[in-house]
């Protein structure tokens, strides 16, 4: 039998998103219906999976290791072929969502990432501009608690201190990279991260447990040891896991949804949710194949809110190069993330001809395979140099990037590929274009000069510049002023749809080399504001 | 945080792809042949003293059970790790070199593979540069800002 339940707002995705903007209307009373496919995961959870990490050797060890097809929607993506690359999503599904196992970068968009179309002509502008969003990326910082120093010269400006002070460089950063980047020019600056540098809203300060994915100590955030936690057990909120949202069905005239149709993993047993308002939180994949999936009669026949086509155009994504070195020397700790970025290759290049990146340099980190540069590097002609090897682990470093894209990816339904529940995956086709190519290009140059700087042994090649695709899709459907260039408006509303909101990734015209869960938290603060009534923080 | 892990997996997937094929068995008590062979090559070419047997012992358990790297074998490597673990000494530990010149095509080609794939371990690289284990808690947070000592 169909459980069918009312409540003023349906929210799907309990991700840093839909967790947040469930807080605050839940808070003026609103009766609340949060759903998400995955589960949800307990402390206990987190410690075995840590655990389960260590006694198997497996360094990915991650919270959905074991969920079936029917709780991690899979995905396909166009065939390597020319310049489309595969593109490799790591999905996370459950109550947090993949900001169970972020590093807790809270990165800012730069002003002019909002107007690339109009400065430099290539992407999309956003409707809104910096100082409009600005106020609320002040509030997500707040919301999470984030550690940051102001000594960042490249950051567009701020109207609020970080919450707390930034982490101390760690001994190479201060040491050796910071110097490095300095004799070239560049200026290090402190990382800002949700991972807390003294107590903040019930949470610890970080206790260098080094392993982040499962933060042992609880310093950082994760949406369902924050948010989740402030509106469980409210009267006035119901957290579904293991629910999967199928599609949304409009109203006769078309101009409303009426109700949201889904199925209960575990048994697929029908549950329905009607309510006033709903919002798809659902990550830069499934919010927008959430819109294909539900395509309706009349205007809606090739999904919601894509009455300009442009419903799955623009998707984008970072690409992450990587460069390992032996400095020669011992490289010091880690604290289990970078404590100092730069992001003078957002500021200081052309950007009419190149993206922008922004790197991160450490001690190796866990999860990169440096054993296989060390030990291709301990060969002393045909000796492999076991004292060598063991002599260099710990020099070992590993500069990482963070690049920007033009945004020419598609996002669609593949009719051949079926989810659990038989209805079509997402398919991602991601060109990466000549100018795509150049700015890893450019960073395995300067990378060579930093290496130089250090006084390094050995350089890695680059990883290609494909590498790492699938850590922040975005921009599929993306806010707009009309439904020629978007498929939802300024407040996040789908358009010709009243009562249809999406906040995720997928909104974003376009992303800078930033990481995107500070920005999507500022979006869903607002988003929260404006069904509130209000305008401003 | 892990498409990092692609690439890493896909190294374990090219370490499984070499024809290292035996049913290894299902949580034997007792060592398969080529379980005892992947043990010894552990020991020789991993970091640990003989004087930190026992630690390494524990590891070599942990290893082997790990069925990302010993699940799935096949005949013909199983025949190429016990050719090259026959190559050291039993209780060897720690070696300081392998001759790489030394040996056939099959076994330097897994040789290589295996000791990348062991040095990239954490619990290894954490072992050699003298770090606390991963995810223990330090408390206290001036570690990583020291000089190394």
């Amino acid at each position: 039998m169909t459980q069918v339940i009312r409540a003023d707002c349906c929210i799907a995705g309990a991700g840093p998103a839909g967790s947040v903007l469930a807080t605050k209307l839940a808070a003026i009373g609103k009766h609340v219906v949060l759903l998400d496919q995955g589960p949800s995961y307990s402390e206990a959870d987190r410690s075995a999976a840590l655990r389960r990490g260590v006694e198997t050797l497996d360094d990915y060890a991650d919270y959905n290791d074991n969920a079936s097809a029917a709780t991690v929607t899979p995905h396909s993506s166009a065939e390597p072929k020319g310049q489309v690359v595969d593109w490799m999503a790591q999905r996370l599904f459950g109550i947090g969502g993949t900001a169970l196992h972020f590093e807790g970068i809270m990165g800012r968009p730069r002003e002019d990432d909002l107007r690339v179309r109009s400065l430099y002509g290539f992407g999309r502008d956003w409707p809104i501009g910096y100082t409009d969003l600005e106020p609320w990326l002040v509030r997500a910082e707040q919301e999470v608690g984030v550690a940051g120093n102001d000594d960042n010269p490249y950051a567009s400006p701020r109207s609020a201190p970080f919450p707390m002070p930034g982490h101390s460089f760690s001994y190479f950063d201060r040491e050796i990279f910071g110097p490095a980047l300095a004799s070239l020019g560049i200026t290090g600056h402190s990382s800002p991260r949700a991972i807390p540098t003294e107590p903040y809203g019930g949470r610890s300060e970080c206790l260098a447990c080094r392993a982040c994915k499962f933060c042992p100590s609880g310093a950082r955030y994760s949406p369902d040891r924050v948010h989740i936690r402030m509106i469980e057990g409210q009267q006035n909120v119901t957290i579904m896991n293991g629910v999967s949202l199928r599609h949304l069905e409009t109203g006769p005239e078309g101009d409303q949804i009426v109700a949201a149709h889904a199925l209960r993993v575990a048994d697929r047993t029908p549950l329905v949710i009607r309510a006033e308002r709903f919002v798809l939180a659902l990550g830069g994949v499934e919010t927008p194949r959430l819109l294909l999936l539900s395509a309706g009669g009349g205007g809606t026949s090739a999904g919601l809110g894509n009455a300009g086509g442009q419903l799955g155009r623009g998707f984008s994504d970072h690409v992450h190069p990587y460069v390992t070195y032996d400095i020669g020397t011992h490289a010091g700790s880690r604290l289990g993330f970078e404590t100092m970025i730069t992001e003078h290759h957002r500021a200081e290049v052309d950007r009419r001809d190149e993206n922008t990146l922004w790197m991160l340099g450490s001690p190796a980190m866990d999860w990169f395979p440096v054993g296989v540069e060390a030990a291709t590097w301990a060969m002393r002609g045909d000796v492999l140099s076991l004292d060598a090897l063991r002599e260099s682990t710990p020099r070992m470093v590993t500069l990482s990037g963070m690049v920007e894209l033009e945004g020419n990816g598609t996002l669609e339904l593949d009719h051949d590929t079926l989810d659990a529940f038989g209805s079509p995956v997402a398919k991602v086709t991601m060109p990466l274009t000549d100018r795509d190519r150049r700015a890893p290009q450019r960073m395995g140059e300067v990378a060579l000069e930093i290496g130089e700087a250090m006084g390094a042994e050995n350089v890695s090649e680059i990883t290609p510049p494909d590498f790492g695709l699938g850590y922040h899709p975005s921009g599929a459907t993306a806010m707009a002023d009309s439904p020629d260039e978007g498929v939802c408006d300024r407040d996040l509303r789908v358009f010709e749809l009243a009562n249809l909101y999406v906040v995720s990734s997928s909104v974003f015209p376009h992303m800078g080399a930033n990481p995107p869960t500070l920005t999507i938290i500022a979006l869903a603060l607002r988003l929260a504001a404006h069904l509130e009534g209000r305008v401003a923080p | 945080m892990s498409g990092y892990s692609l690439k890493r997996r896909e190294f374990i997937q090219v370490l499984m792809s070499l024809p290292l094929g035996y049913a290894v068995g299902c949580a034997a008590e007792r060592r398969s042949p080529v379980q005892e062979s992947l043990g010894k090559l552990v020991l020789a070419l991993g970091p640990w003293p003989a004087d930190d047997r026992e630690r390494a012992e524990e590891f070599v358990g942990r290893f082997l059970a790990a069925e990302h790297i010993v699940g799935l074998y096949l005949p013909e490597s199983n025949a190429v790790i016990r050719r090259l673990a026959r190559r050291f000494p039993d209780g060897a530990m720690a070696l300081m070199e392998l001759n790489m010149a030394a040996l056939p095509a099959e076994e330097r080609e897994f040789a290589l593979q295996f000791v990348q794939q062991l040095y990239s371990l954490v619990e290894v690289r954490f072992y050699v540069s003298n770090e606390p284990r991963w995810g223990e808690c330090l408390g206290e947070r001036t570690r990583y800002v020291q000089a190394p000592g």
